[in-house]
């Protein structure tokens, strides 16, 4: 499947991500502080009309995984470049304290030794503090020059933080590379 | 006893005399160096928030220029006497308000000497194409928040011009007055400005590359009529603007067929560089990988003449490296900064031979 193609696949789950955060939002709050919430959080939506991914970070790992996360051979890392949180007081799935998730972010596809198969991985940046610097990694399976953002790591992909100053970066798993929906 | 204080007083004078002719002692204050101006082999290495200048034909330091955290790449002016950067500042230097500017330096002090206030939208990071001098009277810098656009900045007027929206086309590589850019779909687009620093007008050329299949590096250099391109696998493209038209010339391969049975790769950040003057066309290469590596250190220099495209030489680099530049110059050097040694090599660029090594000194390499 070419890049373009899960591109094009991630796009279209973007609304079941968005309808699955709105369904959460109902069910935790009331209906005006729904509705209001609701609509911050679609107005962040329109400020970022070219988002390739749009989500807040998930906490928990939905796949049978094996490795180490603070390693740059990690299998979520194929197409990592930056510091691993887990090594600056967060986790691969957390930003440390006192920084800021990015709400975008760029794209690998990378198999998962565990089950074999292919997910889609999101490396959102941790922003908003000075630079972790520690455990540096950088691999670049299927990753492509700037003008190709969604799936370029050489971009300071700071967008939607308060500061754009790079601490370290995430690795999500969002879906299956084989799959129409997201996480 | 009188005497013996005379002889004392005659000696002390004669000493301090002695001492006053020699200069021995330094001033007490110091003093500020001021630059010379720039020779032909002078060059800029941006490392961090530092941005130093050398003379590749002594190997000597000029000063250095104090950036922000968040400036990739400087566009030396020398007919201005001018520095030109751009940069983001925070007011809690990491955070707090966010404030963007254009910063003009001057080359004999090193120093700010002015700046334009510009969208807080420029890209923090990459290399020499995320800024451009057009025609010697604007500065483009590349923004990305992501959506794409170039924000114009008039270097006579010291004002912002305003904001080109650019959606899915990176960089700035100025020709004439406008730039052409790399964009998503395999094409490239040249961006024509007025007399103002408006747009005028756009041109889009036909897609030439695959980004799927072969996508081009985003860095370029120019040449006498345009840019050069050179994709993952070695491809090379000249571009130029004729007759409102993007001509993107037949392309050529740095690669024979043995040297892709051997697994030869062009790789690293400023991957290859061009000398006008002689038509030298330098690539970094290594052995082995995919398309993946393309961002490897390059562990030969190879160099061929871009006119003829055929290859004059190979050199093994004992300290491999992501990011050559030639000098401007007629008898051109090359600056091949090494990744395992930090230093630069300069190597006579007709040759090969290694001139002198720079040490303590990397990063993104930019000629005057």
């Amino acid at each position: 499947m070419s890049g373009v193609d899960m591109l094009g696949r991630l796009f279209s789950g973007v609304d079941k991500v968005t309808a699955g955060a709105s369904r959460m939002l109902a069910r935790h709050t009331s209906r005006r502080s729904f509705l209001g919430k609701a609509g911050a959080f679609m107005a962040g939506l329109g400020a970022f009309p070219m988002l390739p991914v749009y989500r807040e970070a998930q906490a928990a790992s939905v796949v049978d995984e094996m490795g180490d996360p603070n390693s740059c051979d990690y299998w979520r890392y194929c197409a990592f470049s930056g510091s691993i949180c887990g090594c600056c007081g967060g986790s691969a799935t957390t930003c440390p304290p006192g920084s800021e998730v990015a709400s975008v972010a760029w794209v690998g596809t990378c198999h998962n030794p565990a089950d074999g198969r292919d997910y889609l991985i999101s490396y959102n940046d941790c922003c908003g503090k000075s630079s972790c610097g520690r455990c540096r990694c950088s691999r670049s399976e299927g990753e492509k020059p700037v003008y190709f953002p969604s799936k370029a790591n050489t971009i300071l992909w700071c967008f939607g933080a308060k500061s754009h100053a790079y601490h370290c970066t995430l690795g999500l798993v969002i879906g299956r590379a084989d799959s129409t929906t997201l996480g | 006893m009188r005497l013996r204080a005379l002889l004392v007083v005659c000696l002390g004078v004669v000493l301090g005399v002695a001492a006053a002719a020699e200069q021995r002692w330094d001033s007490i204050r110091g003093a500020i160096e001021k630059a010379e101006p720039p020779g032909p082999q002078w060059f800029t290495l941006r490392s961090g928030h530092t941005g130093h200048v050398l003379d590749a034909a002594t190997g000597q330091s000029h000063g250095t220029l104090t950036l922000s955290l968040f400036s990739p790449a400087l566009r030396p002016h020398v007919d201005h006497g001018m520095v030109y950067t751009y940069g983001s500042f925070y007011s809690r230097t990491y955070y707090g308000d966010r404030t963007d500017a254009v910063i003009f330096f001057d080359l004999e002090t090193m120093s700010p000497v002015d700046e334009v206030i510009i969208p807080a939208k420029a890209a923090g990071i990459g290399h020499s194409g995320m800024i451009g001098l057009i025609d010697d009277r604007f500065i483009g810098v590349w923004n990305i928040t992501p959506a794409m656009s170039v924000s114009i900045v008039d270097i006579e007027e010291r004002s912002f011009v305003g904001e080109i929206s650019t959606p899915g086309c990176a960089t700035v590589y100025p020709q004439d007055r406008g730039f052409l850019m790399i964009c998503g779909d395999g094409a490239l687009q040249y961006i024509m400005l007025d007399e103002s620093g408006a747009e005028s007008g756009r041109l889009r050329s036909p897609v030439f590359f695959s980004v799927e299949d072969d996508p081009i590096f985003d860095y370029s250099v120019p040449t006498e009529h345009g840019w050069v391109f050179v994709s993952l696998e070695g491809h090379v493209f000249e571009a130029r603007i004729e007759d409102d038209e993007i001509v993107i010339e037949e392309s050529w391969s740095v690669l024979s067929e043995q040297d892709r049975a051997e697994g030869w790769r062009i790789s690293g950040r400023q991957p290859f560089a061009y000398n006008e003057a002689t038509g030298i066309f330098m690539t970094l290469m290594h052995q082995g990988g995919t398309q993946d590596n393309y961002k490897d250190p390059g562990t030969e220099l190879w160099a061929f003449n871009l006119r003829t495209q055929r290859r004059g030489y190979r050199v093994e680099l004992d300290n491999p490296s992501r990011n050559i530049a030639l000098t401007r110059d007629d008898d051109p050097v090359a600056l091949v900064v090494g990744t395992q040694e930090r230093s630069v090599a300069v190597r006579h660029a007709r040759t090969g031979r290694l001139v002198r090594t720079i040490e303590e000194a990397g990063g993104l390499v930019q000629v005057f």
